[in-house]
């Protein structure tokens, strides 16, 4: 596995490069063979979405996530049904288990993304407009209702971003998945805790899942 | 027969709406609870008719509101199922089996298929589970039903007026419990109590009962019934269907599996 593997990232270099990423792109790739074989497995990852937080609205949200690693291609595909139609924060975080109504620590009857991190870790990848980049693409994520998103990277700019900011290797079986939001309109206690600025709404945890390795 | 009216086709379309198709099982009031499970809600003024039974294409908004529905021409024929219903033979009682442990029934639930679709119907990924695991393993599981009473639907604008999934016994040390396995809603086997909890948010339990005619009556001072039977029922009309001839259904053709496996399983 790891030798075909190492075939086809050097394949896929040639490919990038063949198929007009620029020079730089070329030679950072080139420079890290080292990370590429710390990096997660080839093969395909896969997680129901179940439900979190049910009671927020009449519609109990579930899907499905899964990410291939072929070669130097990563794949991430999740899609939600039965959501709210508002933009849905996701992401991979560091943890190994989804939140549970005991990590509802104030006991305001709603996990939100305060006590899920707590319970399911920090944020390890975004799953955005740009899986290469924390930076590029932050913000742009799927709309329900009923969403599908499909986003693909390489594995090595993954890596690197994802390593750069938390230390860690994109080592994807039992990791969490966890996506956020429900309609606007839904009525929220106070204590309801968010990020930046954004409104509670946005940022509660509806659905999450734990990553397994299936081939 | 309680028929009432519905929004014309002409009414405005909303930009985001949704369709829902099959056989009415029950009109209550402003909802509209089809066979698979779903609820329309009759929040504007009618102007078509709609009946029991009939087979119909409803389009919602968002709220599950009616926009729309037309009849369509089908015709309501029999229920593919109840030809499965045979008299009840009190010599050759369906009896469940135990599991050992949890830990064995943990694996039957992770080992339930899950490339079920992403628009299918409780009551079919529900048979396949059931039965994939007794094709398997000659493990006989139940069913829970839990049916959504007209009051707790409107209080919460819920989307669906029933849902099913297997229910196993498991020995845990010396006491049986009754475990449900979901597995597109839950992440391991529960117990019902926990299961409802995720549907009915007031976290009141469902009243147990055999019959449906306990849930099927107005006014509904409950949120929830549940009703426990073999794992060869699939549909509330099946239950239905048994109270009203007292047939059990005690056997599962090869073809109501292989449909539900078409209908809700990605080959």
């Amino acid at each position: 596995m790891r030798s075909s593997f190492a075939l086809s990232s050097a394949l896929c270099v040639h490919l990038l490069l063949s198929c007009g990423k620029n020079a730089d792109q070329g030679r950072k790739t080139l420079a890290r063979p080292r990370i590429l074989e710390e990096q997660a497995s080839e093969g395909l990852y896969r997680s129901p979405l179940r439900p979190l937080n049910n009671h927020l609205s009449g519609f109990i949200p579930t899907g499905m996530a899964e990410i291939s690693v072929r070669g130097d291609v990563v794949v991430v595909k999740t899609l939600l049904d039965d959501d709210a139609r508002v933009a849905h924060r996701q992401s991979i975080l560091l943890g190994t288990r989804c939140p549970t109504l005991s990590d509802d620590t104030d006991r305001n009857g709603v996990i939100d993304v305060a006590e899920a991190t707590r319970a399911s870790g920090t944020t390890f990848i975004p799953l955005d407009g740009d899986l290469t980049s924390a930076a590029l693409g932050a913000g742009v994520y799927p709309v329900g209702r009923g969403f599908t998103y499909v986003e693909r990277a390489s594995l090595q700019d993954l890596e690197a971003d994802a390593r750069a900011r938390t230390g860690q290797n994109l080592n994807l079986a039992g990791r969490v998945i966890l996506v956020h939001g429900v309609s606007a309109e839904t009525p929220l206690p106070e204590t309801v805790a968010t990020l930046d600025a954004s409104p509670r709404q946005a940022t509660v945890p509806v659905a999450c899942g734990i990553l397994k390795r299936l081939e | 027969m309680k028929k009432l009216l519905v929004l014309g086709p002409l009414l405005t379309v909303a930009a985001h709406a949704e369709v829902i198709q099959g056989r009415i099982q029950a009109i209550h009031g402003n909802l509209v609870k089809m066979e698979n499970g779903r609820v329309a809600f009759l929040d504007q003024s009618p102007e078509t008719t709609l009946a029991k039974d009939d087979v119909v294409r409803i389009t919602i908004d968002d709220r599950s509101s009616v926009i729309s529905a037309r009849k369509l021409l089908t015709p309501p024929g029999p229920l593919p199922a109840l030809n499965a219903l045979q008299p009840e033979d009190p010599t050759a009682p369906f009896v469940p089996t135990t599991i050992e442990s949890p830990g064995t029934a943990q694996a039957i639930f992770d080992r339930s298929n899950a490339r079920y679709k992403r628009t299918s119907e409780c009551s079919d990924r529900a048979h396949v589970w059931a039965h994939d695991e007794f094709r398997a393993t000659g493990t006989k599981s139940l069913k829970v039903f839990v049916f959504f009473t007209a009051g707790y639907i409107n209080s919460v604008r819920f989307k669906w007026w029933f849902h099913v999934a297997p229910l196993y016994k498991v020995r845990d040390r010396q006491e049986i419990r009754e475990l449900v396995m979901d597995y597109r809603y839950t992440d391991r086997p529960m117990s019902v109590k926990d299961w409802t909890d995720g549907f009915v948010f007031s976290r009141r339990a469902c009243k147990v009962t055999s019959k449906f005619s306990d849930y099927d009556v107005n006014p509904q001072t409950e949120d929830c019934y549940l009703i426990f039977e073999n794992m060869h029922y699939r549909l509330p009309a099946e239950l239905q269907e048994r109270e009203l001839t007292g047939l059990q259904k005690l056997s599962t053709s090869d073809l109501e599996v292989r449909q539900s496996r078409r209908l809700a399983f990605d080959p």
